[in-house]
């Protein structure tokens, strides 16, 4: 009974958010139109690529466009209007933190119950856009299975998990700099790049993708991405979901602590 | 006499607005690493594909580098000196800030220009410029006079060409609310010029060249020096610049004229 209640709280911060990003849709939308027209781009620059070649780094074309969709749509799950720094980065400044420390609501909860109220929002154009897609570009797939639908399923949730734990730790920086701005697409660039949102792994050097294979970002759109594509076998992707899970709870427990830690400089600036 | 006047005035501005920006030394630099770091990754793209493959659709990678570089110079110029022209819409119709502005003595457009400088702008500008050298140098094409000075006035008219349009969307703000995500989605055409305009669809080449002319800022004068043809259109340039800002310019006068203050 008392988790229920608990729960709840948390749920009417969702239900606010959706009710927020259905209020702002123009912005809303713009974002993902925005996202749409850099899909574009890319998909030009890989239709006139394989018109050169049939296979690049053991990607057919339709492997690619697959992979371009899909990653592209994973990443702005997560969009601009999303950002949970941004909403962090604000707190801070006007120092609305404060009403929220006395809240009898956790903050890392409270934040991540906000973000996944507007990422549903997300979630729900992003399908139409795919299905309109899947209508006019016939290569691009759909998974294999049922199986590999519903390991993708988990796998996107944990990624989206891990990115909700970065990006509230980039948030709390916004307590040394005015300007979340910068801060922002400085780390979007970072995660674009080692998430596989820009390109597959695949096509990076050697010496980077050992890097890139051990880092936390591949779990927000490559690892899901892959398993979508089924280039991954049943226990390699089981193995994969293991890592992604692994790096969820370990960033989730940074958060928490990093927060603490923040918090007591609110406290020493405070009156 | 005049021109002088602005002249002073527009140096009195930027030494305050550059002071203003490096009092926040941390979100200077973040701000610029962050275009910095944009424009590398859509290079790391570029680059990883042609590892791949030597040329695509007779292109080669530092071809396609030489129109990246040279596309985002301009868009680094116009963000360095003429950002202010997004404020229009909210800070200066909807809030009506407009109001001060029309109480001064100078060209209201040109106070407003004046009065932003966005030091992110140099991301873009030195990241663009040090990248068209270097494709200038591996294609072993030459750095005559001549080829600088085209290269000056096709940069100088690609920024006149994005604030052109800026300042277009900008003036719908005087008979629309919400403008600023429409002038978002137009601005964000932009990024079709980074890349070669021959990969598009026949009908997003035709919208880029003669409707929303992006087209302007990069691939038709990049080609010229690049020695890959359309000659005309590369050296149509300034006048699309020209007449692209005198459109704009006309229509932001008339939206002036019909303005009425939020203020009572």
């Amino acid at each position: 009974m008392v988790l229920k209640s608990k729960i709840k709280k948390y749920l009417a911060l969702s239900k606010i958010n959706i009710q927020r990003a259905l209020t702002y849709r123009i912005s809303f939308l713009t974002s993902l139109l925005a996202a749409l027209i850099q899909l574009f781009v890319m998909f030009y620059i890989w239709k006139a690529a394989f018109s050169e070649k049939i296979t690049l780094a053991g990607f057919t074309y339709s492997d690619m466009l697959t992979y371009l969709f899909v990653s592209q749509g994973i990443n702005n799950i997560y969009g601009w209007y999303t950002t949970v720094e941004r909403n962090i980065a604000y707190k801070i400044r006007t120092g609305d933190i404060a009403l929220d420390l006395v809240k009898p609501l956790r903050f890392n909860f409270a934040r991540f119950f906000e973000v996944l109220g507007i990422s549903f929002v997300q979630v729900f154009f992003i399908i139409i856009i795919f299905t309109v897609f899947k209508i006019l570009v016939p290569e691009f797939r759909t998974p294999k299975s049922d199986l590999y639908l519903f390991l993708f399923l988990v796998s996107t949730f944990l990624g989206f998990l891990c990115m909700f734990s970065l990006s509230f730790l980039v948030g709390l920086m916004s307590f040394w700099t005015l300007n979340y701005w910068g801060l922002y697409y400085v780390k979007k660039s970072i995660f674009d790049f080692f998430s596989g949102a820009i390109i597959p792994l695949q096509f990076l050097p050697l010496s980077i993708q050992k890097i890139a294979v051990i880092l936390p970002f591949k779990s927000i759109v490559f690892i899901p991405t892959l398993i979508y594509l089924g280039k991954f076998t049943i226990h390699e992707s089981i193995f994969q979901i293991l890592f992604q899970a692994l790096w969820a709870t370990a960033l989730w427990i940074s958060a928490v602590l990093m927060f603490k830690l923040a918090i007591r400089k609110v406290v020493i600036h405070g009156g | 006499m005049v021109v002088r006047k602005y002249f002073k005035i527009y140096l009195r501005f930027l030494s305050r607005n550059i002071q203003s920006s490096m009092e926040y030394k941390v979100d200077f630099l973040l701000g610029i690493l962050a275009n910095l770091f944009q424009s590398i990754l859509g290079l790391i793209f570029i680059w990883a594909i042609f590892n791949r493959i030597p040329t695509i659709k007779g292109w080669n990678f530092h071809e396609v580098a030489f129109v990246y570089g040279f596309a985002i110079i301009p868009s680094g110029i116009s963000e360095l000196f003429l950002n202010n022209v997004w404020l229009i819409p909210t800070v200066y119709v909807n809030q009506g800030n407009l109001d001060r502005i029309l109480t001064k003595p100078l060209n209201p457009l040109f106070h407003i220009i004046a009065d932003g400088f966005e030091p992110h702008g140099f991301g873009f500008i030195i990241f663009g410029a040090s990248l068209c050298v270097y494709s200038t140098l591996k294609l072993g094409l030459s750095f005559s006079f001549l080829n600088i000075l085209y290269f000056m006035v096709m940069i100088t008219s690609g920024t006149i060409i994005y604030f052109s349009i800026n300042l277009f969307m900008a003036t719908l703000s005087f008979w629309l609310m919400d403008i600023v995500s429409s002038m978002v989605l137009v601005h964000h055409l932009s990024e079709f010029a980074k890349y070669p305009l021959i990969i598009y669809h026949k009908a997003v080449q035709i919208i880029l060249t003669w409707v929303i002319p992006y087209a302007f800022t990069s691939f038709f004068p990049a080609i010229f020096l690049l020695k890959k043809g359309a000659l005309m259109l590369s050296f149509l340039t300034p006048a699309v610049a020209i007449s692209v800002f005198l459109i704009a310019y006309s229509f932001w006068n008339f939206g002036l004229k019909r303005y009425q203050s939020s203020g009572s």
